[in-house]
């Protein structure tokens, strides 16, 4: 038995109605629901009946003009993604635009410059940006040496965009989509200081409010996860943002109902149910 | 009031070091309120019993060492003065056990404890979310048998009796939150929740806004809010250090900046184009 | 089959991740636990391809007298150097201990502390009453900034209650609809992989 399956073997159970993992029972049902009607919506697009669309978004909207800023000057654009990580949805999220921001570039002819902090977000940068580049037909304007994993270490990794920032002058810096910590507020002056026009977006909550007063087009929250059905346009992607709307209507009844129980009632088995 | 507006920042930088600089040379002295937070957070380590096991969740790093270990050093105080037994440990963030053990043995110093018999630094053990999750399994096997100098724990008397993380065992976590990992993803998902165990959480300033929701529910028992928390604490526990030191640079620090925003407003207002 | 391989992968290990965590029965053969050893360990690989990034950018930048190619150097010896340091005698050796208490944590505490400048130049050039909403937010920002500190108990006694209250109860309550906001935008994504329909991360710009 390889090991960590004998540790966990030890550790006996019981299962909730007989199948489910303890305290995982409501958790299951929750994403049961929120999956079913994510696949409903996008049903329904394909089948071509009518979705809702998603309200404009101008930080989106800025990114072609900030790239042409960027072109107009001659001068690069940065794009971070702060502290990466493979296993946070706010960088998955990220993926999409960072090859719409690299298309933008090779077809305009701008120096798109990558600072990576993280080695598997570096090779999955990599493979995107030359990809955008193969897509826009230039692929060899693609420059490897401007996708740049600096280092994993927070603050030297600040230290390395810094030097980059002051270096190359960018026009243009593309703070999306996190997770960001303290690095942010340094990464957004120092922009300015570059005299850069900023977008930034994210769902780190303690950087939200550096992002709306230092950049010029933030995106808040879960706005960063609708990017690329904004960015594409296709009704499946979208449908899939209408769905979990959907699903916040229900989280809305469910918190109304349960603040009612927890207020008034002596036992709350809705509280029971979700963490059984 | 345009030259307002056109300032070199390296005027303001050097003004904010200056001001900085006095205070910390000639400390004003200003008094400390306490918080209902901390309170709270002091009452809640004084209820445990005599002798309690407490788990230190070092999910912190170098960057952050100014407003953490303060907390750390007051909490050792505390908890030594009742003879609480405290296993410092992390697996997320490589630097957080060895910083925060150099302030606890300080304090074991000057309180006459020992390593091995009162505290113990269980290190830095990699895996993140699997070995946050094995500790309430199987502690030596989450840590390796072996404390941060790779001495075997199962000759220590602090370990006797030490199977798991479960609620038998420990009577509180103790758990940092600057980032990934931290109390939100980690002490409180992982550890707190699964096995029981309270737990009271010590955040940097720039985190207390994300982190205050959880407190608001119940889930955190207590908190100490950043630089501002470990100053009140310090007062609580009587031993003032170096976050007491901190607050009169704090003070203005704050003031100053409120002055600048107020200076740029009026050059703002005063030299804007009105609409004809 | 460039991006389909990939695409089927990944979804086999979404449902692998479901299957192992909320069913009991696959939850006790604890393939959850092993899964994501096998991630730090292809993880633990992908390490070797930032030292051959570093190394490449930074030895072209020698190799060609770029300017300021002897920081590249400086680089370049600092990472070969402590990693075999660090080989020979593991991060708690005495040499490597003392390159980390007078090396690292200063330059690290350094770097750090530049966010108390920018903060304060960044708040210069930001506040402003442009909008109603920049007037709340400028406005609030005073209050907690001075709440926070003694001195705004100092100047209005009293200040640093409001400052709480503006922290425990609007801060919390929009705290709570962003997370829960953002939680499920995440998961959004999250499915939108596990459908097929997000691709991005495989390359390309669509």
């Amino acid at each position: 038995m390889p090991f960590g399956l004998s540790l966990l073997a030890q550790e006996e159970s019981k299962a909730v109605w007989g199948i489910f993992t303890a305290g995982q029972a409501g958790a299951f049902v929750a994403v049961a629901i929120f999956a079913i009607l994510v696949y409903v919506m996008i049903t329904r697009a394909r089948a071509g009946q009518s979705i809702r669309e998603i309200h404009k978004i101008p930080g989106l909207d800025a990114i072609s003009e900030a790239v042409g800023r960027a072109t107009e000057m001659g001068r690069p654009v940065h794009y971070t993604m702060g502290l990466p990580s493979i296993t946070d949805p706010q960088t998955i999220a990220a993926f999409p635009v960072l090859g719409y921001v690299a298309k933008l570039c090779a077809q305009y002819e701008t120096r798109l410059i990558n600072t990576v902090p993280d080695v598997v977000i570096y090779a999955i940068n990599e493979e995107i940006i030359r990809q955008a580049y193969l897509e826009a037909g230039r692929p060899d304007a693609f420059n490897p040496d401007d996708v740049r994993f600096i280092t994993d270490w927070q603050f030297a990794y600040v230290a390395g965009v810094l030097e980059i920032l002051a270096a190359e002058k960018p026009a243009a810096q593309i703070l999306f989509a996190g997770p960001f910590y303290a690095e942010a507020m340094i990464f957004i002056e120092a922009g300015a200081l570059a005299g850069a026009i900023q977008v930034g977006g994210t769902a780190s909550t303690a950087q939200l409010p550096f992002f709306v007063a230092g950049c010029d087009y933030a995106l808040i929250g879960e706005e960063i996860y609708a990017a690329s059905a904004y960015l594409s346009k296709e009704p499946i992607i979208t449908g899939t943002v209408v769905g979990e709307d959907y699903f916040k209507f229900l989280i809305f009844a469910a918190i109304i109902v349960g603040t009612l129980i927890a207020t008034f009632a002596t036992s709350n088995p809705l509280a029971t149910f979700m963490t059984s | 009031m345009q030259w307002a507006l056109d300032i070199d920042r390296r005027w303001i930088w050097a003004i904010i070091f200056i001001i900085i600089g006095i205070v910390i040379i000639h400390p004003l002295g200003l008094p400390i309120t306490i918080s209902p937070d901390t309170q709270q957070f002091y009452d809640t380590v004084q209820a445990l019993p005599d002798g309690s096991r407490v788990l230190v969740g070092a999910s912190f790093d170098v960057g952050a060492q100014g407003e953490i270990l303060p907390m750390i050093r007051a909490f050792a105080y505390q908890a030594f003065a009742k003879n609480l037994k405290l296993y410092i440990f992390d697996a997320g963030w490589t630097n957080g056990p060895k910083l925060a053990t150099q302030v606890v043995d300080q304090v074991a110093k000057e309180m006459g404890k020992q390593y091995g018999v009162d505290y113990v630094n269980l290190g830095y053990k990699p895996g993140s979310s699997t070995t946050y999750t094995l500790m309430t399994q199987d502690l030596m096997a989450a840590t390796k048998g072996v404390d941060q100098n790779g001495k075997s724990l199962s000759d220590m008397p602090i370990m006797q009796g030490v199977q798991k993380v479960d609620k038998d065992t420990f009577a509180l976590v103790f758990g940092m939150d600057i980032g990934t990992p931290g109390a939100t993803d980690a002490w409180l998902p992982l550890i707190s929740q699964p096995t029981g165990i309270p737990l009271v959480v010590g955040t940097i300033t720039m985190s207390v806004p994300t982190n205050k929701p959880f407190l608001a529910a119940g889930q955190y028992k207590a908190m100490l809010d950043g630089s501002r928390g470990a100053a009140e604490y310090e007062a609580l526990v009587g031993h003032p250090g170096p976050a007491i030191a901190q607050q009169d640079g704090a003070s203005l620090a704050a003031m100053y900046v409120t002055l600048l925003i107020i200076l740029a407003n009026i050059a703002w207002v005063t030299t804007r184009k009105k609409p004809a | 089959m460039r991006k389909e391989v990939p695409m089927v992968l990944t979804v086999l290990a979404g449902l692998f991740v479901i299957v192992a965590k909320y069913l009991h029965a696959v939850d006790q053969l604890g393939w959850f636990t092993v899964g994501n050893r096998w991630f730090q360990i292809v993880y633990a690989m992908f390490f070797l391809l930032g030292v051959v990034s570093l190394t490449i950018v930074h030895g072209k930048n020698v190799q060609r007298r770029r300017s300021k190619w002897v920081y590249s150097l400086i680089l370049l010896i600092c990472m070969y150097g402590y990693g075999i340091l660090t080989l020979e005698q593991t991060v708690d050796g005495p040499e490597a201990n003392w390159i980390y208490n007078n090396i690292i944590v200063p330059s690290d505490s350094t770097v750090f502390a530049l966010l108390a400048f920018f903060i304060t130049s960044a708040a210069y050039r930001a506040f402003r009453i442009r909008t109603r909403e920049a007037t709340v937010l400028m406005i609030t920002s005073v209050i907690l900034m001075m709440g926070t500190a003694p001195i705004g108990d100092t100047i209005i006694p009293g200040w640093g209650t409001l400052a709480h209250w503006l922290m425990d109860v609007p801060n919390s309550s929009a705290m709570r609809g962003i997370q829960i906001g953002a939680y499920l935008g995440g998961f959004a994504v999250a499915l939108r992989i596990l459908f097929g329909l997000e691709r991005a991360h495989l390359g390309g710009a669509s």
